[in-house]
């Protein structure tokens, strides 16, 4: 890592306090172990494609190309969505925020608010076994999006990260602070400018709640198919708040998402879903901790697949109840549809509860389509392939549904189904 | 029971049953004629080997098991983190009193006689049970096979017998199921094994009574290792009981057993085991069957008591249309952490597997259910059904799920689900207002929580269950 490092031309930032900490996160890499297949976390999962070798750290990107590529890729329509649009990590284009709601860059975010930037930068968010990659995200890249929503604000906002040039390495970072009451409803795409590129993104997203506040955001990462992501979330829900986090991922031969949801007060409750359909030789491995650290919270988690060709899905979620959280409930739930003699799914979802009074449960089902269902829909004179089609799209449709956002959920279904 | 005053007692308390809760709380004085001392080398292999003059294929076998164990790490990277408490050099790895397996009741000493009253084995029971092999400390220190068994072909000997007397049948299945590299305490018995059964049920025959063996550890540092094989030829059906109660000691004690089933075409085979291991014993058992063609294998476990266990009863079902299930009731006290679960590997078509798990924690008690289906590459029609449910009896009792599923293709299918609860204050206020005092009212509950497995148990094993049920929860609630 260390030797990648030396090779690349790191940004920093103009704030001493800001550049001393990233400084620091850059020295305590060496500490950081990178997975081995002998992890728990990386069980079934493939470490070698966590390296960065033959990739360069993406910088600079041509405006007009990434502008128009943005017009053609929006997916959230309407006149009150906000846009945000970031190429190789840069900002590039914002809609200015209504009041008391800001859209910035994160430099932007520590020159003008310095005491709440501290909060969040530069430090690594926690993950579930790729800490190398979530500490090298804050030490060499300051730059990403900030949403911070005060007091009873409401927003629709689509952020674009596009991907641009061949072999580069991107570290796309979005920062949602929701202060009480308000209501965010955020799209997030990660693209790749080219399909026939190869490319890495190392994304990050950290989601803040407080007090009555909802945030519903979901993740979309559209990158060329022999492209790799790293894609890990940190969200932290506070009393009486929500946060509906959804997970897309359409393209590259390799995804590893991490997502961990803290429910860190009383009455916290986050959902989290997540809808793919995987084909050729994709792999996508979700790992996922539903923490709950307070009493009375809540948390659900909705992951459905469907495979197809060699398409390989490994999902392990961990429902974890601490000590004195105590009258919680917490519901996971992982569907595997696979369509292809050679598709693989893995499934490991896992329950630790040390408190009293919670109610718990988790499902996995894996099958294929039963042959009764497709004869249903034949027998009314739809043909076979079509019927598949129906169920597996089905089978995707349920999670959609579920997400309790309707700008969300007209985008994400036109963007899966 | 006329002996048991000669014992003393530590507990005298009232329970909801009237029983004896001091049973199997005791031991008596050590007198073993052959002690291979503490740690493990190839000087004590070549003591157990000595003693008791097996021939040179096993020697081997040993040695080079030895190396395995010595080479294999702990699997620190998944396992509770208590395993590493364990220090294999202060255990004794062998101890005999070195006589012969006992033929009549007659004949087996006073002591051992009386141990086994007070676990339940009385004498009458053997005009019920077909075979009674009970084992004290490594060998057999009874055994008594009833004449018609004999007279079909069954042969049920330990397993030192098993490999001397009954080389052709036991040898190309030992090691077979569970190769000695299978992990790290396969390896280790696989080098010290002692003890154990060996069973034979011959083409077609089916046993109508359960065989039986009881089995305790009774020597303080004293780990035991035995190693059973069963072996069901074509069509035979056969339910083997096991059942394990230990002393109380002060330093630890360490059980680490292998347990290989072959299930030959259309064979059905039965393994039940009621296991109560003190609080002390740290229980590395690895269990295993073979199923072939249509054949059937299930795993009936009941796991009380040890410090740790950890225990995954796995079936290979490598014939068409074979069946595998586990069936498993877990309870952690205090203390304790039982780290159980199953293992189900479908490598054939239309093969399926059941797997019903409950566990139940009391006072700090942790449970843990550990479990892994596969289905391969290649392979059609098969179905597993998973079904773990955890029932926490205190605020500070601790249960985890660690399942893991694995589907290759798309003609097979797995469903899995888990849950996690209570009993509820309505249903004890309900029952404590019709006059069940608190106590026995939650344990209505937790046998209403369980009884649908217990009923799996035969008779005499779910009644001692239930007992041994309520003997645990009785320090914990009122």
């Amino acid at each position: 890592m260390h030797q990648w490092i030396s090779n690349q031309k790191l940004y920093t930032y103009d704030f001493n306090w800001a550049e001393q900490a990233r400084l620091s996160l850059l020295e305590s890499l060496s500490d950081i172990p990178g997975p081995s297949r002998l992890d728990e976390s990386w069980r079934f999962g493939s470490p070698k494609n966590y390296s960065l070798e033959g990739f360069t750290l993406a910088s600079g990107a041509d405006d007009d190309h990434i502008m128009k590529l943005a017009k053609e890729k929006q997916a959230m329509q309407g006149d009150k969505v906000l846009r945000v649009i970031c190429a190789n990590g840069e900002f590039h284009y914002n809609d200015e925020g209504a009041k008391d709601l800001v859209i910035c860059s994160t430099a932007q975010f520590c020159e003008t608010y310095p005491e709440l930037a501290k909060k969040y930068f530069p430090k690594a968010i926690p993950t579930i076994g790729s800490d190398q990659l979530a500490t090298l995200a804050s030490a060499i890249h300051p730059f990403g999006v900030v949403i911070w929503a005060k007091k009873d604000v409401s927003a629709h906002i689509e952020i674009q990260h596009f991907l641009n040039g061949d072999h580069i390495v991107c570290f796309p970072y979005t920062l949602v602070i929701a202060e009480k009451n308000s209501s965010l409803h955020i799209l997030e795409q990660h693209i790749g400018s080219s399909s026939d590129v190869s490319q890495m993104c190392v994304g990050i997203q950290q989601v803040q709640a407080s007090g009555g506040a909802s945030v519903h955001i979901a993740l979309v990462q559209n990158l060329s198919d022999n492209s790799r992501a790293v894609e890990l979330a940190h969200l932290s829900a506070t009393e009486y708040s929500l946060i509906e986090h959804f997970t897309t991922h359409k393209g590259t031969k390799w995804t590893r998402q991490e997502t961990i949801a803290s429910t860190d007060a009383e009455e916290a409750n986050i959902r989290l879903y997540s809808a793919n359909r995987l084909t050729n030789h994709q792999q996508l491995e979700q790992r996922t901790y539903q923490h709950h650290t307070h009493r009375g919270t809540a948390s659900n988690l909705y992951y459905a697949n469907v495979l197809n060709d060699h398409a390989a899905a490994v999902f392990s979620g961990m429902i974890r109840i601490d000590e004195g959280a105590h009258d919680s409930n917490a519901y996971q739930s992982n569907k595997n549809l696979l369509l292809s003699p050679n598709a693989v799914a893995h499934s490991l979802p896992g329950l630790e509860i040390l408190a009293d009074r919670v109610q718990c449960s988790h499902g996995t089902a894996t099958s294929s389509i039963s042959p009764e269902e497709v004869f249903y829909l034949s027998s009314r004179g739809i043909p076979e392939v079509t019927a598949k089609t129906m169920i597996s799209d089905g089978v995707l449709q349920n999670v959609i549904e579920q997400f309790d956002s309707s700008p969300l959920k007209e985008a994400l279904t036109s963007i899966i189904l | 029971m006329s002996d048991t005053n000669e014992i003393p007692a530590t507990s005298g308390k009232e329970n909801l049953f009237n029983f004896d809760s001091s049973k199997g709380n005791f031991h008596f004085p050590e007198r073993h004629k052959y002690d291979a001392g503490y740690g493990l080398s190839e000087e004590t292999i070549d003591y157990i080997c000595d003693v008791k003059n097996e021939p040179d294929w096993i020697r081997q076998f040993r040695k080079s098991a030895l190396q395995t164990f010595e080479s294999k790490p702990m699997p620190t990277h998944w396992a509770p983190p208590a395993i590493e408490n364990i220090d294999f050099s202060q255990i004794r790895y062998y101890l005999s009193d070195g006589e012969r397996p006992k033929r009549s009741w007659d004949d087996v000493p006073d002591d051992v006689k009386r141990t086994f009253e007070r676990l339940g084995v009385p004498e009458q029971e053997r005009q019920f049970l077909a075979g009674v092999e009970a084992q004290y400390d490594s060998e057999s220190a009874y055994s008594n096979m009833k004449e018609e068994l004999r007279n079909q072909g069954v042969i049920f000997v330990n397993s030192t017998q098993g490999l001397k007397e009954h080389e052709e049948i036991f040898r190309p299945w030992f090691g077979k199921v569970i190769p000695t590299g299978d992990n790290k305490f396969s390896a280790l018995n696989s080098a010290v094994f002692s003890g154990g059964s060996f069973i034979y049920v011959p083409k077609g025959v089916k046993l109508k009574h359960p065989l039986q063996a009881y089995f305790r550890i009774n020597s303080e540092n004293f780990g035991q290792f035995e190693r059973t094989l069963i072996i069901a030829d074509e069509g035979a059906e056969l339910m083997y009981m096991e059942g394990c109660t230990a002393p109380q000691f002060e330093t630890s004690t360490l059980h680490s057993a292998v347990v290989e089933l072959v299930a030959l075409k259309g064979a059905k085979i039965q393994y039940v085991t009621v296991q109560n291991w003190s609080s002390n014993v740290f229980n590395m058992v690895t269990k295993r069957g073979i199923a072939m063609e249509e054949a059937e294998i299930r795993w009936i476990d009941c796991n009380i008591g040890s410090g740790l266990t950890m225990k995954y009863p796995a079936v290979v079902l490598k014939g068409k249309r074979a069946k595998g299930e586990v069936i498993s009731i877990a309870l952690a006290n205090t203390g304790q952490h039982q780290d159980t679960g199953a293992k189900m590997i479908h490598a054939a078509d239309d093969t399926t597997s059941n797997i019903v798990s409950k566990s139940i924690s009391i006072g700090e008690g942790r449970a843990s259910y550990r479990g892994e289906v596969v289905m391969a590459k290649g392979v059609k029609g098969c179905k597993n059904n998973t079904e773990c449910d955890a029932l926490l009896l205190a605020a500070n009792s601790r249960t985890d799920t660690y399942p893991a599923t694995t589907v290759k293709g798309d003609k097979s299918m797995i469903q899995h689900e888990a849950s996690v609860s209570q009993v509820s204050e309505e249903m004890l206020f309900y029952m404590q207002q019709r006059g069940i005092p608190k106590a026995a009212a939650m344990s209505l509950a937790v046998n209403g929580f369980i009884n649908d497995l217990v009923q799996e148990f035969p008779m005499e094993y779910s009644v001692e269950l239930r007992r041994l049920i309520d003997l645990e929860m009785e320090d914990s609630i009122g």
